[in-house]
């Protein structure tokens, strides 16, 4: 079963991305080819090669007339370029985003998540902050239906919400899942009434939102906690939102799993995501592997981009055989 | 003829008078300004602080806040950010200096905005706020110098402006 894109709000989530660059870059990427733009997942600048398009419908360096090569020739990004296209993204504001940039990613209007590399500078021994930042990978966000409605029913069997994590490795279409997910529970639909959602968007990619309001539609049913810590998010859901679901993206820390415990044994079932390569991997990572005592989680979703992002590889229901699709 | 004496020698000192409060109003409006930038520092610290707002919609707020010659930059330099590919140092700066030549402002209160410009939106919001803190401290100096610049001056070429006028009609008489 693979996922299948739709166009989100009428504007090309190619456009909603690169709109945001200095006008030097908009100008090189806009003589990209239409089918290249409406693959794109990815466009990623480096200091001293020029701009890259990744995607499953082909990519390549990008010289300044906009065409692709598959090694980078002209067009070499200057350091100051990229610095003034992390200044654009962040609307001028570097100081509303410490603590995503110390983390190493930032999220914008939409959902697209530009991840950063640069030189690190350690406080006790942490990252305490990435200055300069030198490389941008912009990740393009995507609205997906399709193969989220075919998991629903494994995920729903017998009247029950079955609490899921789903696993992929990166780039694989796990938050699109969880938010195609999260809009139909949310809506419901015929033998599937629709139920309270309450998604906890720490990093502002399920929901994209802008000022607390989601960008992304993620059902009707459906409260938003935007930029919340998914640990405190989901407790502060259980008290005053009344979810019968709780979505949330990236599980990985002991504060996560403590929390999930605590939703799921007071009825509310939990759909989250981690990176894993497959349920066997997840089980194995210290953080994660008290989550598979077959109370926590009861079915796990793994992904792979085997069919293009979101080609769902597994769904196992925990203790029992993994049924493949 | 002596009414045409009389009224010259009226308007000679009305004239010279007019002139020394002209220029010792100067004074006075440079302070007004440099409390206008005090007024409009301390709104952005806010915005920027505890409004967290993105750059652009603080200096908004504050041009619409406090108007005059610090509402023209910020409102410039948002104009600057929109359009082109300007980092927020260069738009400010941009803005600062055009807007210079129709203000009262010294060099070194220019310097003050200038210096601020380079780390305006770029560092995090404490270093933001002990930015802002010092250019607000640096521009109460020099509000304290014009302050007493004017008392000073102002009377002192009002004077001037009748004792010239005064020496003026006592030449032609």
């Amino acid at each position: 079963m693979s996922l299948v894109s739709v166009r989100p709000r009428g504007i090309e989530p190619w456009d909603e991305v690169v709109s945001r660059l200095p006008p030097a870059l908009r100008g090189r990427l806009d003589g990209v080819p239409a089918a290249v733009r409406r693959t794109a997942e990815e466009i990623r600048l480096r200091p001293r090669v020029p701009v890259e398009v990744v995607g499953e419908g082909g990519g390549g360096f990008v010289d300044p007339q906009g065409r692709l090569t598959p090694e980078p020739r002209d067009g070499e990004l200057e350091p100051a370029l990229i610095h003034a296209t992390l200044e654009r993204l962040l609307e001028w504001s570097v100081y509303r985003a410490g603590e995503e940039l110390r983390l190493g990613y930032l999220t914008l209007e939409g959902g697209h998540r530009v991840g950063l590399g640069g030189r690190t500078v350690l406080r006790r021994g942490r990252v305490h902050a990435l200055r300069p930042v030198t490389c941008l990978a912009i990740r393009i966000a995507r609205e997906v239906t399709g193969g989220a409605q075919e998991l629903l029913r494994s995920l729903t069997a017998g009247g029950v919400m079955h609490s899921t994590l789903v696993v992929s490795p990166p780039r694989a279409g796990k938050t699109t899942l969880l938010r195609g997910l999260a809009r139909l529970i949310s809506a419901g639909g015929p033998g599937l009434p629709g139920r309270r959602v309450v998604v906890i968007d720490e990093r502002s990619e399920l929901g994209g939102a802008r000022d607390g309001v989601a960008q992304r539609d993620l059902g009707p049913r459906t409260d938003l906690l935007d930029g919340c810590p998914k640990a405190e998010g989901i407790l502060m859901a259980i008290r005053s939102l009344s979810p019968d679901l709780v979505v949330t993206d990236e599980l990985g820390r002991d504060a996560d799993v403590d929390a999930i415990r605590e939703a799921v044994h007071a009825g509310v079932a939990v759909l989250a995501s981690a990176h894993a390569r497959d349920a066997a991997d997840a089980k194995a990572r210290p953080s994660l592997s008290p989550l598979f005592d077959g109370r926590s989680f009861t079915r796990v979703v793994t992904l792979s981009r085997r069919r293009g992002p979101g080609t769902v590889e597994a769904v196992q229901e925990l203790g029992m055989q993994a049924c493949s699709s | 003829m002596l009414f045409l004496k009389l009224l010259g020698a009226a308007l000679t000192l009305a004239g010279t008078a007019r002139l020394g409060r002209l220029l010792g109003g100067r004074y006075a409006s440079r302070t007004r300004e440099i409390g206008r930038w005090r007024t409009a520092l301390s709104i952005l610290a806010t915005e920027l602080g505890f409004g967290a707002l993105v750059l652009t919609q603080a200096l908004e707020r504050m041009a619409l806040a406090v108007g005059g010659h610090p509402g023209g930059v910020a409102r410039r330099a948002v104009a600057l950010l929109h359009e082109g590919e300007s980092s927020a140092a260069a738009a400010w700066r941009q803005a600062v200096t055009e807007a210079s030549p129709r203000c009262s402002l010294t060099p070194e209160d220019e310097a003050t905005l200038l210096d601020l410009g380079v780390y305006l939106g770029a560092t995090d919001q404490e270093d933001q706020l002990r930015h802002l803190k010092l250019a607000e401290e640096r521009m109460v100096g020099s509000e304290r110098v014009a302050r007493g610049e004017q008392a000073q001056r102002e009377r002192l070429l009002g004077t001037l402006g009748w004792i010239t006028g005064v020496l003026i009609v006592l030449m032609l008489l």
